[in-house]
């Protein structure tokens, strides 16, 4: 028995966690409590009406922006106050770091981006991807509490209903992090938002200067869909934003078409695309992996076929 | 200054394959390095060539990790410990950390430890977390950028599209991301002479450790299963010349009712 603690680095993705925690919470005869940390203290209502028995605030300066140590601090003394069976903490590429350290000084699991959260056996149980995407591991959590960091848009958020729970400040003691932010940029704004895209066409190496991407926009604009890319796209060469990256270490995606061109197919990206209902390739080489796993291949040169098969989409669409 | 690079040997993801019950195999399949490894034994290189005077001294495990550790040694590393994980098969990194963090104690600390975003076969990216709160010391993840300079560590670390630059103190744990660095290739007399750098074994119980310490006796997580998803694709190939291929290609989306 306990409460079923949540929280997320960002408001939405703590909806989202609200939702699958109320089953969990009824299972084990306990409540959902929810930590608003930081700017989400002023929406501690909004959490108390989407689902959370409880809400804990805490605006303390030191936790905005997100870093490591002030919210291990954090999580560990709401853990402390609460004394909850379960964890959730939404899975953000920073908040895994506080995760795993809470996880640590408690001296139990943590589970790392698990899916269809259940409790089976009385314990914490879910999928998670394993190999860098050749296989899905299902995982149970042997100790308690139990502690899982869950990603964003794997359920709807729940809407808002009835008067909600309560609503309590708290006060953390919080030490100044060792390592200190000196300067903080944020590359780009984010208006892109691959997950609700309905068709991506996906940009690899297979396209060679950054000018030539206007092939993957082109298409994208003719059909209507959104620019993704992989890993070396964003990371190494910086021709799009990592809004666009899919894949292990990106975004998960799931579009109606997804369309790679000169995308080898790397088991690492396959893992951020697998689950689009139609995947089309372009490549030249047909031992490419995607070439393997798609609906549709072409196996040609992209800088042929690309411009045909905008004209093709206007043409079809009566552009 | 020292600086300990962590190094994982892993089964090689792309050739594990599936059962006919779609169960994950890795018998037989062979060990490499885990990629991101590399770029955190290049980082630690690249510091020492600025900062002469300090000492490289790789933290290894894997199952046959005393040959898998050459190629590192071979990079530049001044000496190695290892450890052969057979000894705690079946640990998640709640009982992995406990080997590291004991390994790190017993060889009398570092002041730099560098490891990889993730392992390429849990790739949890849990491990120098953990290890940070073991050993008390801060971390930063995901390091596009690393450099030393006096007892601080500059950092710059790419999370989201978001930029941020740290200044950490010494003692500290950096992971690096593949994009910080190309690992370099080692020449034929720098791989001879590896075999030759002193490289030392240690047991479990060499760092103090008993079994039920680490392995599934020690672990937070167990794994119920492993299984390949399910990939059923149509595998159409589309022939002709770019402007046929073009043509029956937005038949077919048209078709799946893409648009
Ligand atoms: C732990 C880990 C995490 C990773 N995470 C990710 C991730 O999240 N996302 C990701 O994408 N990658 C990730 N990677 C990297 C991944 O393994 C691959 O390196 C990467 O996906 C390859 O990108 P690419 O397909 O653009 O390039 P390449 O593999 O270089 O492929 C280029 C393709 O273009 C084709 N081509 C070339 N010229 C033409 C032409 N004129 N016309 C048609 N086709 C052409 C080639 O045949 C080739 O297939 C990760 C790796 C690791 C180890
Ligand atoms: N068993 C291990 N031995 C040595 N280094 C490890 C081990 N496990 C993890 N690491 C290091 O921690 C990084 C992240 O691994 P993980 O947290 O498992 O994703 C790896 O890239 C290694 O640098």
């Amino acid at each position: 028995m306990g409460d079923v603690l949540v929280t997320a680095p960002d408001a939405e993705h703590g909806y989202e966690l609200l939702a699958q925690a109320g089953p969990l919470a009824a299972q084990v005869g306990g409540k959902v409590v929810y930590a608003a940390l930081g700017d989400q203290a002023a929406q501690a209502k909004e959490f108390a009406t989407r689902g959370a028995h409880r809400v804990l605030t805490c605006s303390d300066p030191a936790l905005t922006p997100y870093q490591t140590e002030p919210y291990t601090e954090a999580y560990l003394q709401l853990i402390e106050k609460v004394k909850p069976s379960i964890v959730l903490i939404g899975a953000t590429i920073r908040s895994k770091d506080a995760a795993a350290r809470v996880a640590t000084k408690l001296e139990v699991g943590c589970g790392c981006e698990i899916m269809n959260l259940r409790l089976d056996g009385g314990r914490l149980t879910g999928e998670r991807v394993y190999f860098s995407g050749r296989s899905l591991a299902t995982e149970r959590l042997l100790k308690d509490p139990q502690i899982a960091t869950v990603p964003a848009r794997l359920v709807d958020a729940p809407a808002p209903q009835g008067a909600g729970g309560s609503v309590e400040a708290v006060a953390l003691k919080l030490t100044p992090p060792k390592a200190k932010i000196v300067k903080r940029e944020k590359k780009e704004s984010g208006s892109v938002h691959l997950e609700d895209a309905d068709i991506i066409v996906s940009a690899g190496r297979g396209i060679k200067k950054k000018e030539d991407l206007k092939l993957a926009e082109d298409l994208a604009a003719a059909l209507g869909g959104q620019v993704g890319c992989t890993r070396p796209i964003a990371a190494d060469l910086k021709w799009l934003g990592d809004a666009h990256w899919i894949g292990l270490s990106g975004h998960e995606v799931k579009p109606k078409a997804y369309i790679g061109l000169g995308v080898s197919g790397q088991i690492q990206h396959v893992a951020g695309m697998r689950s689009s209902k139609i995947i089309v390739a372009i490549n030249k080489d047909e031992e490419a992996p995607l070439v393997k796993i798609s609906d549709y291949a072409v196996v040609d040169d992209l800088y042929k076929v690309v411009p045909a098969l905008v004209q093709a989409v206007k043409k079809a669409r009566g552009q | 200054m020292r600086i300990v690079p962590l190094v994982k040997q892993v089964v090689d993801v792309d050739q594990v394959k599936a059962d006919a019950d779609g169960n994950i195999q890795t018998q037989g399949v062979p060990f490499k390095i885990s990629n991101y490894d590399k770029n955190g034994v290049e980082a630690a290189v690249r510091i020492k060539e600025k900062n002469p005077g300090t000492e490289i001294v790789a933290l290894a495990t894997g199952p046959n990790i005393k040959e898998g550790v050459k190629e590192v040694l071979a990079m530049g590393c001044d000496k190695a410990f290892v450890i052969n994980s057979s000894e705690f098969k079946g640990s998640d990194t709640l009982a992995s950390s406990r080997v590291i963090a004991a390994a790190i104690q017993k060889m009398g600390g570092a002041d730099l430890i560098i490891g990889g975003e993730g392992s390429l076969d849990a790739y949890t990216g849990f491990l120098g977390p953990r290890l940070s709160m073991r050993l008390g010391i801060p971390i930063v993840t995901y390091a596009v950028g690393l450099e030393v300079q006096g007892n601080l560590a500059k950092v710059r670390s790419n999370v989201g599209g978001i930029l941020e630059d740290f200044e950490v103190p010494l003692p500290c744990i950096v992971t690096v991301s593949e994009e910080i660095n190309q690992p370099r290739l080692p020449a034929l007399i720098q791989i001879l002479q590896a075999g030759k750098k002193p490289t030392q074994e240690w047991k479990l119980s060499d760092v103090g450790l008993s079994a039920d310490a680490v392995g599934e006796a020690g672990a937070g997580v167990k794994i119920l299963k492993n299984q390949a998803p399910k990939m059923e694709r149509k595998r159409v190939r589309i022939k002709g010349t770019p402007e046929e291929a073009a043509e029956q290609l937005v038949q077919a989306l048209r078709k799946e009712g893409v648009f």
